[in-house]
Order: C-alpha cells, then structure tokens, then sequence
C-alpha cells in the first residue's frame, strides 16, 4: 500500500505565552519571552535558580497540572480540527500518542503521602502504609501515567491505539512522528498526538537542579535568564505546557473540507549510546535523526528553510547540536537558519517536542521565524545563523525540529506547509 | 516477517531464560514468600520475585548498577542475555545505528529509600507532618542521593540497555502498561520490515514488589487478585532473511482501546472490544491460532472480558498466576514464552493478549511463516 500522507488538521497548545494561538504567534513575532521569577511559585531563597516559563493561568491549587495542560491541549486540538467537541472519525481508526514525565509531586501531597507514612526518623513504616491501602490517593493513581489518555479515550469514544510516550525530553517528537507513521500505513485515519508536562514544583526543579541542567544566573531579569547559543548560557529554564496535534489521513481531511496546519513530512530517531545527562560530542546521534527525518520526508538538506532547534542554553547541547546541524546542512552561509523557541518559553521537557512543532506550524503558516532570545554575545562554537533578539520574516516551506533528551534519545521531526 | 532469534528472561519463573522456560514447561510457580518487607496487613504476603539476581556480580558494568533503578537492572540482564553479550553489533555485523531498541517500562516511582533521608531533612520544626521549602533546598538537598534523580527518569531502562549494547538506532519508550511492551514489540516489527533497522531488540521490564506500590496496585483492582512481580523480559529481532534454521516471528500484531473508567475492575463492555481486536489479528496473520497467552488472572470474574474476546478453539494458556503482575514486563514475558512454544513443537501460532489498567489493550500473533503480517 502507498504510503498516505499526513495532515495536521487542529492544534491546541498551553505554554508561557498563552493557550490561544493567535497569541502565542504574536508572541513568538514579537519575540516576548514567557519567563517570570520563580519565586513567585514557592519560596526560593535556598535555591539558586531565578527563572521559570510558567503557563499564565495555572491553578497552582490543580494537583495534576500537567494533565489539565494535555487535556486543554487536547480539547483545544479536536475543537479546532473538527469545529466541535466530538471527532468525526470511526472510533476503532482514532489513536492516541500522547507524552508524559514524571509524575509531578505538590508539597502537600508529600506531606500527606510520604511524612505520613514515616516515623520522627524518616523511616517508613510499613504499619502506616497498610494502614492506608484503603484511603484512595489521586497522587498515587497518578503514578500511573496514563490518566490524560483514559479520560481522552473515555469522554471521545475512542477505540483505536492508546499509547503513554516515555522518552524525556524527545517524547512528544516521537509520539507526533509515530502517530504520522500509523496513519502513513492505515492503522489509524485520525491520532491525537502531543505532550503534557509540568515539573515547576520544589521537587521538580530540585532533581533537575541535582542533575545540573538548570541556569543558576542570577544578574538579570527573568525574561534574560535563558540564552541558547550565547557564550553566557549556564543551562535552560524550565517551562511547562503541553501541546497536541490533530493528524489526519490527507485524502480523508480534504474529502471533508478540513483545514490543513502543515504535515509531517518524516521522523528521525536515534540513540546517542553515550552518557544520560550529556550528548556524544561529535553529534553522532543528532546526525542520524535529522538524515533520517529527511530521508523520510524524500527531502535535501537544501529543501530545508528553517530548523527550530532543540537549543536548550546548556552549554553542552548547544554546541553539539551546531556542530551535528553543520554535518547535515553544512556550515554558516549553507545550513538554514536555525533558533531556538526555549529563550522564549523556556524547557518544557515532555511537552517541548510538541510545543515547538507547533510553533513551526505558526512559523511556517505566517511567513516568520522565531527569534532566539537574550542572543547577545554568541558563542564561537554556537556560529550558525541562530537569527538572534528579533523574528524575520521568511517563506518558510519545510522545516525541521529537533528534540534531544536525556539518556541520549533523538527525535527531529520533518515537517511542511500547507500544500 | 520479523523473526525473534534470540530471548533474554529475569523473571519470577527464573533467572535466566533456561532456568525461566524450564519452569514455565513443568508448570511451577514463580510466586514465594515475599520477604522484602513485613507484609502484616498488606493484601498479600506473597510476591513474584526474581530469585538469585544480584546486578554487581551479574551485570557486565558493576560501576553502572548504582544508577540503575531495580527496572533497569532487571532489564539489563535480560537485554544482555537476549543479545548473547555486550558486543552483539560487532558480532551480528550490524551497524550500531542499524540496531534499534524498543521499550516499555515501569520506572522508580516512588524511590522511597532515596527520598527518606531527604524529607526526613525537610521537616519543619514547627510541626513534623509539613515540609519547610527553605531546608528542603538546604538540608534536604544535602541529603539527597545525587543519582536518584537518575534512577526515576522513566526512560532509564532504555538508556541502559542502549549504553551497554552499544546501539545508536531508532527507539522507542513506553510506559508501564503490559500493553505496551507487545506495542513495543508490534513497532520493532514495523521497524524491521519497513527497512528502518536490520535488528531490533524489544524490551519489557518492571518491578511492581514495592511497599508504596502496593497501595497503587490496591487503588488499580490488581491486588489482591494478583500477586505483584518483577522481571525483564527482552528479544531480539531479526529480518526473515537471517541465518535461523527454526524462524519463529511476529505474525501480526494490532491494539485497541477498550471503553473504562475504573481500570481492571470494570471493563465495560465484557469482551466486545477484545473479541474485535482479537478477530482482526488473526484476519492480519491470516487464519486461527493454536493457543493463547492470554491476559488471564485466575479470576472468573476478572477474566469473564478476555475469555469472551479470546478465540475458542484455541487452548488457554496463562502466565500472571504464576508470575503476579508484571507490569510493562507480562506482555514481553508472554511473547518469549509463545516462542518458546512454538519451538517446543507444542503449538504452530500462538496469539499473546495483554492489556493496560487504562483500558489500552494489544495482541500479537507469534509462530512460524506462512502468512504475512497485514
């Protein structure tokens, strides 16, 4: 059977800018940066980190944030895509491919699920816990992460695949080009696929701070904290959101009169094999992901007008990632421009990948390439056109993103305008 | 087809695919004694634990091991063994970006011994049942194990397996659903013969023996009809034009959403959506089955849904009430132990059921050639 071709027939989207996209495009054109202080979630005088990209209207009282920004993200995609609340498709031919992270953890819900169940030493005790087996716990039935799918499945009738994307900060890449993929070979006519995340809780930056992935810069506003590509970056600032896309079997979406966001073209995957928190220095798995998303796509490096970076401001990432794009696209004045959406909106880990294709679909849609933000001094390993400070304006017809995550796993995904 | 040629197993049966396949053929049980934990009031006493597994002295890289969740650890030894070592790329002649990895697996969820000492360190002075954010960033971050932050990222099995195989291709990471690692092993297929990678290996593993998860498992409906168990279940496929004087492969693999709102207690629709899915598999690999490894538990009232979509000339054959609940690991388990059926001479294709406490379901059809895979 031939391969069909993949439309991407709704959007919905939850970050820093917004949860409307005409707002997040005029953000992304204006190149405002989503950052605020993170002491204003939690007291951080003990914590050595500044910034976060929180979504605008969180309820910090919503335990299970992460699963309210996929199912407004969700909702909002098939809305958009069908013109209602409902899906207009055989149930057993809708999927769902949607990523997740870890389980978020409020300090009450610690309090209440762990300091209960231990002693003055910190011990656990066993009697406490089987003296709570009965009390039902929406953090620990959160821990399996397949909430956002159960509720999506169950309020939309949908019978096809339901699949829960563990990949770090390459997952929602992944289920996007997966999802292209079922539809590619007939296993589903429609798939909702994206990502959800929202670790800006104590615990949440806490580990990533363990790990060193967070900018500890202190001497600006929040808005400047982070810089991919800048020979000042010292790590990302971590965001939230979640972003979803509506896929759609083409020759079905135009049969009825479907409006087309763009399609994914192709996926790349890889793994690095190297190191959990650091990319292979020569870029190796990078490499493969993006030659493998063109091969794909049946595309050039020179077809290619825009590639929206995984660019986190880690010092590491950046300059490897520069260095792989060179082996792909070659050198400044040949490789594409390229930026890097996490200056604006911050790491949304899970949710980046799904994020930022939406943000390729808008860039493509309106003619303008986001800015890399607080790009004031770049780095001379950084020295691609990484289109510093301020949007421009480009026909822009096919586009790469690129997500990298921890544990070494690459996605790009290879996505095109509208035909 | 996509051809299995190789299987790696540390599970409840036994440690060790041979140890495993032999308990599995004489019909023993892997469920003992749990001793992990003082079991008075918790729903069961026993558990299906991996018996005689130490990960210093069994994994190829002891240094490695204090990074690794129980999951990981678990999955390693079963990866290496499926692989038959460490340098499969160079021995197969396999580019390691040709040599994809496909996973679904459980992660730390809790990690209580890495967050006690933390948020022992945490308490507020005032009133030892709240946490103080200000010595949760001093003194409890100065108590906190560095490396647990990378034990619970829940995508470590699959770097673990990648890192000590050495394999650069596609991949892909699944949650802990048992429907999962038979999705993982439906899309390695898809992978094998779409021509993305010549090998794949598949993954599937999980430790649900935890005292914090047994809470989860009571609030899922698993326990107390099923025990909770551990294992790494791993395979190795391969194109059907590999050097296999005995092709077993995948058939045909599908999944499926079925309708629910309080996971395994109430499947709603008692077996309609199975039977469909299960109809259509057998469409894709092109006629009946002798068997099926189904998503059995020993409970009428449980099992009334998978019996009803099960095929019904074909025998029953059940795994979970001799490991307990596996977690992302059953689906994986189960489909090393069709291979092994089929090449026992026991059964010629043998359909592997397993479903998810969210309703998400998936069935393969492993046995010899004969029929493609739709």
């Amino acid at each position: 059977m031939d391969r069909r071709e993949v439309w991407i027939t709704g959007v919905g989207i939850v970050c820093a800018h917004g949860d409307d996209v005409a707002t997040v495009a005029e953000a992304q054109r204006e190149g405002r940066s989503g950052a605020v202080a993170l002491a204003d979630s939690f007291d951080t005088t003990h914590f050595d980190v500044l910034a976060a990209c929180r979504v605008p209207d969180a309820d910090p009282a919503i335990a299970d944030l992460k699963a309210d920004f996929g199912l407004r993200a969700a909702r909002a995609a098939i809305s958009d895509a069908f013109g209602e609340d409902a899906i207009d498709c055989r149930p057993d031919l809708v999927g769902v491919h949607l990523a997740s992270g870890l389980v978020s953890t409020p300090v009450t819900e610690a309090e209440d699920e762990l300091l209960a169940s231990m002693d003055a030493e910190g011990r656990y005790q066993h009697a406490a816990a089987a003296a709570r087996l009965a009390d039902p716990s929406p953090w620990r039935a959160r821990h399996f992460t397949d909430r956002v799918n159960r509720t999506l499945t169950t309020d939309y009738g949908i019978r096809g695949p339901s699949l829960v994307n563990h990949g770090a900060c390459a997952a929602s890449a992944v289920a996007i080009g997966l999802g292209a993929r079922w539809i590619e070979r007939g296993t589903s006519d429609v798939v909702l696929a994206g990502g959800y995340e929202s670790m800006i809780h104590p615990f949440g930056v806490l580990s990533f701070g363990m790990l060193g992935a967070l900018s500890e810069r202190q001497d600006c506003s929040p808005a400047e904290v982070s810089r991919p590509f800048d020979a000042t970056r010292d790590g990302f600032v971590i965001g939230e959101g979640g972003a979803v896309l509506v896929l759609e079997d083409a020759r079905r979406a135009r049969a009825r009169g479907a409006r087309c966001w763009g399609r994914v073209l192709g996926m790349g995957t890889s793994m690095d094999a190297y190191r959990v928190t650091a990319p292979a220095p020569d870029g190796h798995g990078a490499v493969a992901a993006m030659r493998q998303a063109l091969s794909k796509a049946g595309l050039g490096p020179d077809e290619i007008d825009y590639i929206n970076a995984h660019g986190t401001g880690t010092p590491l990432n950046d300059a490897t990632e520069t260095a792989a794009v060179k082996q792909v696209f070659g050198g400044k004045g040949e490789a594409p421009p390229m930026s890097s959406s996490k200056s604006a909106l911050g790491h949304s880990v899970a949710a980046a990948g799904a994020v930022e294709a939406v943000l390729c679909l808008l860039a493509m849609r309106d003619g303008v390439i986001p800015p890399t933000l607080n790009l004031t001094h770049p780095d001379p390993d950084c020295d691609l056109d990484c289109v510093p400070l301020e949007a421009r304006e480009a026909e822009l017809t096919h586009v790469v993103s690129n997500s990298f995550g921890f544990g070494g796993v690459n996605c790009s995904l290879a996505l095109g305008a509208t035909p | 087809m996509a051809l299995i040629t190789s299987v790696g197993l540390a599970c409840p049966l036994g440690l060790g695919r041979e140890a495993a396949l032999a308990a599995w053929r004489d019909g023993s049980s892997g469920l003992t004694d749990n001793d992990r934990w003082p079991t008075d009031g918790f729903p069961r006493a026993d558990a299906g634990l991996v018996q005689g597994f130490n990960p210093r002295k069994q994994l190829p890289d002891r240094k490695a091991v204090k990074l690794m969740s129980r999951e990981a650890q678990l999955g390693v030894f079963a990866v290496v063994e499926a692989a038959g070592g460490t340098d499969v790329c160079a021995r197969a002649g396999i580019a390691p970006e040709r040599f994809g990895a496909f996973a679904a697996a459980g992660y730390e969820v809790s990690a209580l011994r890495d967050h006690e000492e933390m948020l022992a360190q945490s308490r507020s002075d005032d009133d030892p049942g709240k946490l103080d954010i200000n010595r949760l960033f001093s003194t409890g971050r100065d108590a906190y194990n560095p490396l647990a932050p990378l034990r619970i990222l829940p995508n470590m099995a699959l770097f673990h397996a990648g890192v000590t195989l050495g394999l650069q291709g596609p991949h892909l990471s699944l949650g802990s659903s048992p429907a999962a690692g038979l999705v993982a092993l439906g899309e390695a297929a898809e992978a094998i013969d779409g021509g993305d990678a010549d090998a794949a290996l598949v993954l599937g593993t999980d430790a649900q023996v935890e005292e914090f998860r047994s809470q989860m498992l009571v609030e899922a409906g698993i326990l107390p009809t099923l025990a909770a168990g551990e294992a790494g279940a791993a395979l190795v496929l391969e194109p059907d034009d590999a050097d296999d004087d005995d092709p077993v492969g995948v058939l045909a693999w599908c999944a499926a959403q079925e309708p629910t709102r309080t996971g395994y207690a109430d499947p709603a629709d008692d077996g309609a959506t199975r039977s469909r899915l299960y109809g259509h598999v057998l469409v894709l690999a092109g006629g009946p089955v002798d068997a099926c490894l189904g998503d059995l538990w020993g409970d009428p009232a449980r099992d009334r849904a998978e019996i009803n979509g099960l095929p019904t000339r074909a025998e029953l054959l059940a795994s979970r009430p001799r490991t307990g609940w596996l977690g992302a690991a059953s689906g994986i388990l189960d489909a090393a132990l069709a291979v092994e059926e089929v090449k026992a001479g026991r059964y010629d294709r043998v359909l592997v059921t397993a479903a998810g406490i969210a309703g998400d379901l998936a069935a393969v059809v492993i046995g010899r050639s004969g029929a493609t895979r739709g």
